[in-house]
């Protein structure tokens, strides 16, 4: 039974555990997106632990509404939008956190104490430390262009797909990716040396 | 179009790249497992109510309490009315100087008359008119005037023209702002009622009595 469900596609396997509510349906489904997930709510959050959170909460609102998902929709597209606004909600309550506390701790400060840090040219290419940079780099432009910036060129989206789930038009999806890779690349130049 | 793009992809190519390579972050092993006995036991139900948003209604409610509060003390508390009395222009208070002297020594029978009931004033006052025992009539003019001991007034700074307002509550003002009886507009001195100094000033007034009584015999005459 697993196997027969295994070889479904995604908007297939929504539609089985819609109909028949089959939870090996939703457990391929869960099974394929944790990763991908994971990978692009931690590079837009930057924090390992509210991501796993964010991930799971995405998983359960898609268990609770599985029915306000549409055919003609791509399931990657809906669960991908779902994703994106919990971290998106995320980002604002952090925001307001770090506004009422005064000594609170606000993520996106952090980069710029390593920003005014020195790195030699054997520790930039250090692999490791290189996309640590990038990540804390990538926190600090907007989350507007972060998020396009980072489906675009992380989860290797086409544009169709990122129109689809920020619900914007094609044309504003590249020129939001074009305006988050500049900033992305004023804050890398000491690596780029522009 | 495709072209501009392509052209804005090289331009960022090195960037590109580095996104590309970037290590992908997977979710942990134990995931599926928590997820599912999240939903086994129910729990997200509780996660969807954490999810609150800010709103200024949370801050409106304490706050139309707390002005609530404070409204209502200053309706059931008027701290206008509070008065101040300066302990130094205090005088001493003779009634309540008696009563603690009774109550601590023998009676005495002069201290006693002047404890006086308000409604037994009026009589008090008529005797007044007949002079019989001198100890009478050191009683009946003390009875006759209730002082109010909180409207007195400093004289020195009335005579020297210092105290330039008056207050509805002092001395002499005749409205007397909700009092029983008003005030005395005269100076008072207070004595022991002297029996000697008494019958002395009896004496002058017979012998002065006497003598109006002779010289109006004589003019008859």
């Amino acid at each position: 039974m697993i196997n027969d469900l295994d070889k479904l596609k995604d908007e297939e396997l929504i539609k089985e555990f819609q109909d028949n509510n089959t939870l090996d349906a939703y457990e391929i489904l869960v099974k394929r997106y944790k990763d991908p997930l994971t990978n692009f709510v931690f590079r837009f959050v930057g924090d390992r632990d509210a991501c796993t959170d964010i991930v799971q909460d995405t998983m359960i609102k898609f268990y609770l509404n599985k029915d306000s998902y549409k055919s003609f929709a791509k399931f990657s597209t809906w669960i991908y939008t779902i994703a994106g606004n919990l971290a998106k909600n995320e980002l604002k309550r952090r925001r307001r956190r770090s506004f009422i506390s005064v000594s609170g701790d606000d993520d996106e400060r952090t980069p710029q104490i390593e920003d005014k840090m020195y790195i030699s040219p054997e520790r930039a290419a250090d692999n490791s430390i290189k996309s640590e940079i990038i990540q804390k780099a990538l926190l600090k432009v907007k989350p507007v262009y972060r998020e396009v910036v980072i489906l675009r060129d992380i989860e290797n989206l086409s544009y169709e797909e990122i129109a689809d789930i920020t619900e914007l038009s094609i044309g504003t999806v590249k020129s939001r990716i074009n305006r988050g890779r500049t900033q992305l690349q004023k804050l890398l130049k000491k690596i780029y040396h522009e | 179009m495709n072209k501009n793009l392509y052209n804005e992809d090289a331009k960022f190519k090195n960037l590109i790249n580095d996104l590309k390579d970037l290590p992908k972050v997977n979710a942990s092993d134990d995931f599926e497992f928590k997820l599912m006995m999240k939903i086994q036991n129910g729990q997200f139900a509780k996660e969807e109510k954490k999810e609150r948003t800010f709103s200024v209604f949370k801050f409106l409610a304490p706050a139309l309490g707390i002005s609530f509060v404070a409204i209502m003390l200053f309706v059931l508390f008027p701290f206008n009315n509070l008065e101040e009395i300066d302990p130094l222009m205090q005088e001493p208070l003779p009634y309540q100087a008696n009563i603690s002297k009774n109550a601590t020594s023998i009676p005495n029978p002069i201290n006693e008359e002047k404890i006086i009931e308000p409604s037994a004033a009026k009589e008090a006052t008529k005797k007044s008119s007949t002079v019989g025992d001198p100890n009478q009539v050191a009683q009946s003019s003390f009875n006759q005037i209730p002082l109010n001991p909180r409207n007195n007034i400093n004289l020195d700074d009335v005579i020297s023209g210092n105290k330039k307002t008056r207050g509805n509550l002092e001395r002499g003002s005749l409205v007397s702002s909700g009092q029983d009886q008003f005030g005395f507009n005269e100076f008072l001195v207070l004595e022991q009622p002297d029996s000697a100094s008494a019958a002395r000033h009896k004496a002058i007034q017979d012998s002065i009595k006497e003598a109006r009584k002779k010289t109006s015999k004589s003019k008859a005459k």
